[in-house]
């Protein structure tokens, strides 16, 4: 396993990661990190990324982590041992795909695969129909790692990287042999709730307690924390109040409204069903360092028994870095450890499953990946 | 948020993904996902029980993740499931419902009952289910069977529908089919009936126009249908006849029952011919063409045919077999005509001496000599034949007759008062005679010796009938445009009836009546056997018509009519009996190739006191005329003259070359065109032989001064 990282962020400097990873002997496959800031576009890169001679999967995220370091810029490329196979799925946000069948039709035997990689497009708006489709094909035959991909500017665009270049609307599935543990945790603490979602669709929720949802958000953040959010600067405030929708054990799980419509609709990062009951949450930065101190150490736990830790992969969400702010280092400093390498992205929604619980999409939420040493 | 709380929500949530589609397969992914995601399982299935051979057995109806069956691990789970239960194992098993059991010392299951369905497995990583969560979950577990049995019979139901479906698609596409061909046969329906319509306009314009009948006729002889053309043609009105029977068309039954019965028999008549009496009465000849139609399916049996108006054909094909008769009649005529001119001319000549010497030699004895009686036995027998001999040249100079403006009335007004008349009563005895004669009669062009003459013939016919009791009526007729029997063309006549009570005249002897020398008497008992000929010839000579209507024992009538004139009445009608007048001397030349002609000429002129000379020939008489100094006063001209000039030729000589000298043609034949073309010339008279006394010397008399 060997990690290129450009500092620069420049289309050579990826040209460069690229080549030296493929030229290391026992690579069979790339994991290619990289920042928005880059300012990548597919007509820069897609040259770069289809002359690529391994298989490769990626994704353009707000932020990467590299080390002890939160970047703002630069590129990741990993050289990684035992990757079976890339697949991409595109169309994720056509209501008319039908992705069990896809996955199905285009996937191969799944037998040697301990652990899937995988970015999706972070703002295309059927991505739980996407992973639930995952689960019911391949279950608990290995562990899922990864996020959603894209922009902080909050604007869907290509973010998705393959041997075909750089696109939209999709995800990329990198398929390894190489045994994980996965480690779930947030953070996150209830606020006030329940309430039922009455209206949604997708990612959008129309109305709760049958109220605009915007405008029941409003009253209950001014009752409960005497805070005025408005629809300019929505996410200034909504950042600190997710929702959490609850299940019988374990954490609730997280979901991000990032958006306000005219209509007084919100829009989530992943899908909150129509009838669901969710509790508006909040946070203090001890609990959410602690929780991404949680999911490394649930992840070790995880790591099959006999095998050796080679690389920590930690998906988080970028809106953590934002709620923390400067206090985001410490979380870094929580997962990362000098004797090994830590590589990860700041994503729009996580994913992730041990074999323990239900696959679902993630918001708000520290992923840790701990790939076994070859 | 207090645990119970928690709870509630959660079974809100998973009896929320119960149910929401009535595809088994769809309903299940949403259910079972909805358990597994809000109680924080790994993994789901649901089973159903199915029957099969009296034992019951579950089997998945569908899992997630999908392949958890050929999961080792989950698969030991099932199996620990009874292969097959009878219905006392199986209510045993679900009476011991709930399961739970644990795999590996962490995958934890739990099967629960779905009543009536099959059962839910649920697998939890790490920590079992509560006992109380699970009991909490009966209910939605009923609900979810509930749910399943319902996709069962949607299913069930959809198959039906599919069915059903397909049945209506396919009633559909016949029904699509059907409408093409529906369309199809519209379109060729509509095709037919614009074709229909056009022919039937074109049949319509033809019926309404056509001059010839168009009909259709029922069985029974009634008119279904007939052409306008039957009012032009017949008059009747055409919506009269619809419906009627033929005979109101004005055939007879006798003529409609043959043409039906006809037709009947043979499907088809052609030329069929009959007479209908038009609705003015007047008679059309039709020619009819019919067939039988409609003999084939549902269609009323019909004859449908056409009448053609034939009556002028009729008309004209009798006319024509009349002209033919009448053709010939006239060229039997003509032909008896030619032989008996040509005997009558040889005739003359022989009897020229029986007729001329009796006269001449009875002037020469005395009254009282015993010779007397014998020569004017031979004088009349003379005569007697050369009455035959001029009939006979009647005949044969048919056409050529010398024509005058003359009233029919004025001659049978003298011919009553005639000696004719008086020696005819005097030989047959009292007979009445009547006349009926229009007053201002038209008067018409001829000959008055050849009207009288007919008119004497006519009631010398009715007297040899042993008729005591004649008619003769006279009337101004006028033609319109045809006559019944007579083509006659438009315009004045005149008609001369002579009806009598005689014995009456058959049909068959009407058609001979007017052949030379036919007679049902003793030939030469008192005509000459020439005299109806004689009329008939007369009339054809006047271009006028001869009609016979008698039979046996009935009254028989001669119609003649003649073309009217309505020029003046000419004067000199009839000539005055010339007194035989002696002459003063004058020179005559006598011009005649017979020898014996000349002599008797010569022996009556010298007895008349003319001096006289003969000429063998046209050219010596010319050799006479110029060798002498004076010319003779007046030349006695034979016209017919063998071997070199003939009269006329010898005539055009002398006018050449003695533009002033007189000459008088004399003819044993009848008067030819050779004759008339003389007279033309400037011939002062033409007289036929026999040379007789008063005949010459009347002619000399009005030639010469007096």
């Amino acid at each position: 396993m060997t990690i290129y990282f450009d500092p620069e962020g420049t289309v050579a400097g990826l040209e460069r990661c690229l080549k030296q990873a493929s030229e290391h002997e026992h690579v069979s496959g790339l994991l290619v990190l990289c920042c928005d800031a880059n300012l990548f576009t597919a007509e820069k890169i897609d040259p770069i990324l289809q002359g690529a001679t391994l298989p490769l999967a990626g994704g353009i995220f707000p932020n990467i982590i590299y080390e002890q370091q939160l970047c703002k810029q630069g590129t990741l490329v990993v050289g990684l041992q035992d990757v079976v196979t890339v697949h991409t799925v595109s169309e994720l946000s056509d209501p008319g795909v039908d992705y069990e069948q896809q996955l199905i039709q285009k996937m191969p035997d799944s037998s040697r695969v301990r652990t899937l990689i995988l970015f999706v497009d972070g703002f295309s708006t059927r991505i739980s129909p996407f992973i639930e489709s995952l689960f019911n094909v391949f279950g608990l035959d290995f562990n899922y790692v990864g996020g959603g991909a894209g922009s902080l500017s909050l604007k869907q665009q290509p973010c998705i990287l393959n041997n075909t270049g750089l696109t939209q609307d999709s995800a990329v599935l990198l398929f390894l042999e190489t045994e994980s543990g996965i480690g779930v945790c947030h953070g996150w603490q209830e606020l006030s709730g329940p309430y039922q979602v009455t209206e949604a669709s997708n990612n959008i929720i129309h109305t709760i307690e049958w109220q605009p949802a915007f405008d029941f958000y409003q009253s209950v953040l001014l009752e409960k924390t005497n805070s005025r959010i408005n629809r300019d600067a929505f996410y200034e405030t909504a950042k600190d109040y997710p929702f959490g929708i609850a299940r019988l054990s374990g954490e609730q799980i997280v979901r991000d409204p990032y958006l306000v419509e005219n209509d007084g609709s919100l829009v989530c990062v992943g899908e909150i069903p129509e009838g669901a009951f969710f509790s508006i949450l909040r946070a203090d930065a001890d609990n959410l360092v602690q929780a991404a101190a949680d999911s490394l150490k649930i992840s070790l736990e995880a790591l099959p028994s006999g095998t050796a830790e080679g690389l920590r992969l930690f998906v988080d969400c970028v809106s953590r870095t934002v709620v923390l702010n400067d206090q985001f280092q410490r979380e870094i400093d929580a997962v990362h450890s000098s004797a090994l390498p830590l590589i990860g992205v700041c994503s729009i929604g996580e994913i992730a499953n041990s074999g323990t619980e239900y696959l679902d999409l993630y918001n708000r939420t520290a992923v840790m990946a701990v790939l076994a040493r070859k | 948020m207090n645990q119970k709380a928690i709870e509630i929500q959660i079974y809100f949530e998973i009896a929320m993904a119960i149910g929401t589609s009535l595809d088994l397969q769809q309903m299940l992914k949403k259910a079972l996902s909805a358990y597994l995601r809000k109680l924080s399982c790994t993994t789901g299935a649901v089973l159903q029980l199915r029957e099969a051979d009296g034992y019951y057995q579950y089997a998945s109806s569908y899992c997630i993740p999908r392949n958890t069956l050929q999961n080792r691990v989950y698969k030991s789970i099932l199996e620990q499931l009874p292969e097959k239960f009878n219905q006392k194992e199986l209510y045993g098993f679900i009476q011991s419902l709930p399961l739970h059991g644990t795999v590996n010392d962490k995958l934890h299951f739990h099967i629960m009952d779905l009543p009536d369905f099959g059962l839910l497995l649920l697998v939890k990583n790490g920590q079992a289910l509560d006992l109380k969560v699970v009991h909490s979950l009966r209910q939605l577990n009923r609900k979810l069977a509930d749910s399943c049995r319902a996709c069962l019979q949607n299913s069930t139901i959809s198959i039906m529908n599919r069915e059903l479906s397909e049945e209506i698609e396919q009633r559909k596409r016949a029904e699509t089919q059907l409408k093409f061909f529906l369309d199809d046969l519209e379109q060729q329906v509509m095709d037919r009936t614009s074709a229909l319509q056009e022919s039937e306009q074109r049949y319509r314009a033809i019926f309404d126009n056509i001059q010839d009948i168009f009909f259709s006729l029922s069985l029974d002889g009634h008119i279904n249908e007939i052409s306008p053309s039957v009012e032009a043609t017949l008059r009747y009105s055409r919506s009269d006849l619809l419906g009627r029977p033929l005979t109101s068309l004005g055939f007879s039954r006798n003529e409609t029952s043959m043409f039906i019965s006809q037709i009947k028999k043979t499907g088809r008549i052609k030329d069929f011919t009959f007479t209908i009496r038009a609705h003015d009465k007047l008679r059309h000849h039709f020619s009819t063409n019919a067939t039988l139609t409609g003999a084939g399916g549902d269609q009323t049996l019909q004859i449908i045919g056409s009448l053609r108006d034939i009556t002028q054909q009729y008309q004209a094909e009798q006319a024509k077999k009349k002209l033919e008769e009448q053709l010939q009649n006239s060229k039997k005529m003509e032909a008896l005509g030619l032989l008996a001119g040509g005997v009558a001319h040889d005739l003359n000549n022989v009897l020229s001496g029986i007729v001329s010497y009796p006269d001449l030699l009875l002037t020469m004895i005395d009254k009282e000599s015993h010779l007397a009686v014998p020569l004017k036995t031979i004088r009349d027998s003379g005569r007697k034949a050369a009455a035959i001999v001029q009939d006979l040249l009647t005949m044969a100079r048919r056409g050529v007759i010398q024509k005058d403006i003359i009233n029919l009335n004025r001659i049978i007004t003298e011919y009553l008062t005639s000696p004719e008349l008086a020696k005819l009563q005097d030989t047959h005895g009292k007979i009445t005679i009547d006349t009926d004669l229009q007053d201002e009669l038209l008067n018409l062009s001829g000959s008055p010796l050849h009207i009288k003459n007919a008119l004497m013939n006519l009631v010398l016919n009715s007297v040899e009938a042993e008729a005591d009791h004649i008619m003769i009526t006279t009337e101004n007729i006028y033609f319109e445009g045809g006559f019944s029997e007579l083509e006659v063309p438009e315009g004045d006549y005149i008609s001369l009836k002579v009806t009598d009570n005689g014995s009456g005249i058959s049909k068959e002897d009407q058609q001979r009546v007017f052949e030379p020398f036919y007679t049902k008497k003793v030939m030469g008992k008192s005509g000459t056997g020439l005299g109806m000929s004689v009329v008939w010839g007369t009339v054809q000579d006047h271009n006028g018509h001869i009609m016979i209507e008698s039979a046996p024992g009935e009254n028989t009538t001669f119609q003649l009519i003649f073309p009217g004139s309505r020029k003046e009445y000419t004067k000199h009608e009839t000539r005055e009996e010339i007194p035989e007048y002696q002459g003063r001397g004058e020179s005559v030349l006598v011009v005649d190739d017979c020898e014996n002609q000349r002599k008797i000429a010569m022996a009556i002129l010298q007895a008349l006191n003319y001096s006289v000379q003969t000429a063998g020939s046209g050219e010596e008489a010319m050799q006479i005329l110029q060798k002498s100094s004076l010319p003779p006063d007046i030349i006695l001209l034979d016209m017919i003259m063998e071997g070199g000039m003939d009269g006329l030729a010898t005539f055009e000589s002398i006018l050449q070359r003695f533009p002033d000298q007189k000459v008088i043609l004399v003819s044993g034949y009848s008067e030819t065109k050779r004759v008339q073309q003389a007279l033309r010339l400037g011939a002062l008279l033409y007289i036929r032989k026999p040379y007789l006394m008063n005949t010459i010397s009347s002619a000399l008399r009005q030639c010469l001064p007096h």
